[in-house]
């Protein structure tokens, strides 16, 4: 179906039946009316100027401060660019003014040239791209993780401000393709570029406003900013916690991310690995909306829970403190993965936590759970195994690769080919010998 | 809420409950009570529910109607109890029913499947349930709007906003929705 536009949205919502109340609902609201009802007092309305919105204030602040720094920048482009000639005039100024400042300060010598950069030996760059500091082929000069003028990560525009003040920016991600080497100076196209820049900024003060706003996005730190939040999550104690609420998630770029690096041989960042987006690039269909289990690689305390639900809903899970200790969301995809802790004298037949969605609720109980991991579905194995592996690239387990790799083969079995679990366990061999660990072989 | 009650009609109403007569509340349930079922009607998509709620929102105004302190219109503060008294209802806790051993279908289930309580039934039905599954602030600007007829002004007043927030609200929930319609829909 094509998204509907607002106008449609609009008509649908505003679209109405007939919704006549039912026969004998007025008299029974009538009936319900108390003998007296005392009313509160009219307070006057005051008539106020309505102030300003405080994000309003913000931007207002923002923009005079955008204008003044704007100013002042192209004043200091302009001049070294355009030297004021000695007028008549300003010569006798000078000739007056002379004798109060004292001899003419000569100018402070300019700064030695720095050194050309020694070039970067293959294990040093292998060791940059390995912490993403290069940027990917056909980057020019780009804000995220380019090496450009000699700096990691250097930024490059900002109307000719000057380069050392301008912040070194870090890179998103490990690059998918080798950088050209890091050259000395910013390439000529670029330097060009930033020239042109700043002369439209000394233009005019539109322009000016232009290049201010163009300063502010260069030395924005914009990766951290822009790249989803892929912090491991803490367990949280029921007692005082008993409430969690997620919502589901349908993004895949974590799966592709990791897939494509460890197919070049690479180890993904850590911190750019996201639980809940590598879940969804397998396919485990034809399980239970709600399935829990232990797993091979935690204590038999620990159950993995893991939700199938409608990608873009909110859910709220109320987990109970008599039967969870403690519980921690691993990933929220279109498969969501809770890891809790149990209470070693729980009852079997107690409520682990109660499901919302929307306006319904849904209890699970503990005699609810697969006994054992074998016992689960080879959909849920599949979605624990890939959190295990995700975990482990994120640093968050120390499983056995080798053992992730034999349960994903066997998973295999009970799944479709579009499961992808063969490619789990290829991928997690691969990661295993990047590591240096050994997958061990397939059966 | 479809054809607004007239606001100096309704303090004149509320001047002479005031006074203690009761025949002018009776004056005012008669003027507002078919907008508040319709309301709870759309909100909840069940016409038994919806009358209870009815009826219970009516209880929830005379007991509040001392601290009505008269800012925004009766109508409008009335709806406001009516979308509460709503939400309330879906916060309470209901029969809980246990996840199979297995597979859900082994059993019958009273609840529906949580996979299947989005994109069920009619157009409108899914239409309002991906209202619900807005965001509480979004979500209370479209209801106010389209479910009950109040004025834009009048919810940004009540919101302590400006309507042109009121309007950034709703461009936000219709995209919203949109995206929610189109997910259903697949």
């Amino acid at each position: 179906m094509s998204r509907m536009n607002e106008r449609e949205i609009a008509r649908k919502l505003a679209e109405r039946e007939e919704l006549e109340p039912p026969a004998g609902l007025l008299e029974k609201i009538k009936g319900e009316i108390p003998p007296s009802i005392p009313v509160g007092t009219e307070t006057p309305e005051v008539e106020t100027r309505s102030p300003a919105a405080p994000r309003q204030r913000w931007l207002m602040a923002a923009s005079v401060v955008a204008m003044i720094g704007a100013g002042l920048l192209a004043l200091q482009v302009r001049t070294p660019m355009a030297p004021v000639e000695e007028t008549a005039g300003s010569k006798a100024l000078l000739q007056r003014t002379e004798p109060l400042l004292g001899a003419r300060q000569a100018p402070p010598p300019p700064p030695p040239p720095l050194p050309p950069p020694k070039p970067l030996s293959r294990k040093e760059m292998d060791e940059l791209k390995s912490l993403g500091y290069v940027a990917p082929q056909g980057v020019e000069g780009g804000v995220e993780g380019g090496v450009v003028g000699g700096a990691p990560g250097g930024a490059v525009g900002g109307a000719g401000a000057p380069r050392e003040a301008e912040p070194p920016v870090q890179a998103v991600e490990a690059p998918e393709s080798v950088a050209a080497p890091p050259a000395a100076a910013p390439a000529p196209q670029v330097a060009a570029k930033e020239e042109r820049r700043a002369d439209a900024a000394a233009d005019s003060p539109l322009r000016i406003a232009d290049a201010a706003v163009a300063t502010a996005e260069s030395a924005k730190p914009a990766p951290e900013v822009r790249r989803k939040s892929a912090e491991a999550n803490p367990f949280k104690d029921t007692a005082t916690q008993p409430l969690s609420t997620f919502e589901t998630d349908s993004g895949k770029a974590s799966y592709e991310l990791v897939r494509r690096l460890l197919l070049q041989g690479k180890l993904p960042d850590p911190g750019a690995i996201r639980i809940g987006e590598v879940l969804n690039g397998f396919e485990t269909g034809g399980v239970p909306p709600v399935e829990g289990a232990p797993t091979p690689f935690r204590d038999s305390r620990y159950r993995l829970l893991c939700f199938r639900l409608p990608a873009g809903n909110r859910v709220e899970v109320e987990f109970n403190p008599a039967v969870v200790v403690r519980y921690r969301l691993l990933g929220n995809g279109i498969s969501t993965l809770y890891e809790i802790e149990l209470r070693p004298e729980a009852p079997r037949d107690d409520r682990v936590l109660t499901l919302r969605l929307v306006a319904t609720e849904k209890a699970v109980f503990l005699s609810g759970l697969a006994p054992s991991w074998e016992k689960a579905s080879p959909g849920f194995r599949l979605t624990a195994l890939v959190a295990e592996f995700a975990e482990v690239l994120k640093g968050g387990s120390r499983a056995d690769l080798a053992e992730v790799a034999r349960q994903a083969r066997d998973a295999r079995k009970g799944l479709p080919k579009s499961s992808r679990a063969a490619e789990l366990a290829d991928l997690v061999e691969k990661a295993a010998r990047i590591k240096g660990a050994g997958a061990g072989s397939a059966p | 809420m479809r054809n607004r009650p007239d606001p100096g009609e309704e303090g004149r109403l509320l001047a002479a409950l005031a006074a203690g007569d009761r025949e002018a509340a009776e004056r005012l349930v008669e003027r507002t009570y078919k907008g508040v079922f319709a309301l709870l009607r759309r909100l909840s998509g069940d016409p038994d529910l919806a009358a209870d709620l009815t009826q219970e929102t009516y209880r929830k105004a005379w007991d509040a109607l001392p601290g009505f302190d008269r800012r925004s219109q009766f109508s409008t503060w009335l709806f406001r109890i009516a979308y509460t008294t709503f939400l309330n209802h879906l916060r309470r806790p209901r029969r809980l029913v246990p996840l199979e051993e297995k597979h859900e279908a082994a059993v019958p289930d009273p609840a529906p499947a949580v996979d299947e309580m989005v994109g069920r039934g009619m157009e409108g039905d899914r239409l309002r349930r991906a209202v619900l599954a807005l965001p509480e602030e979004l979500r209370y600007t479209v209801t106010a709007v389209f479910w009950g007829d109040l004025p834009v002004k009048e919810i940004a007043r009540q919101e302590g906003i400006t309507p042109v927030g009121i309007r950034k609200r709703l461009k936000k929930a219709f995209r919203l929705l949109a995206l929610a319609l189109e997910e259903d829909a697949r």
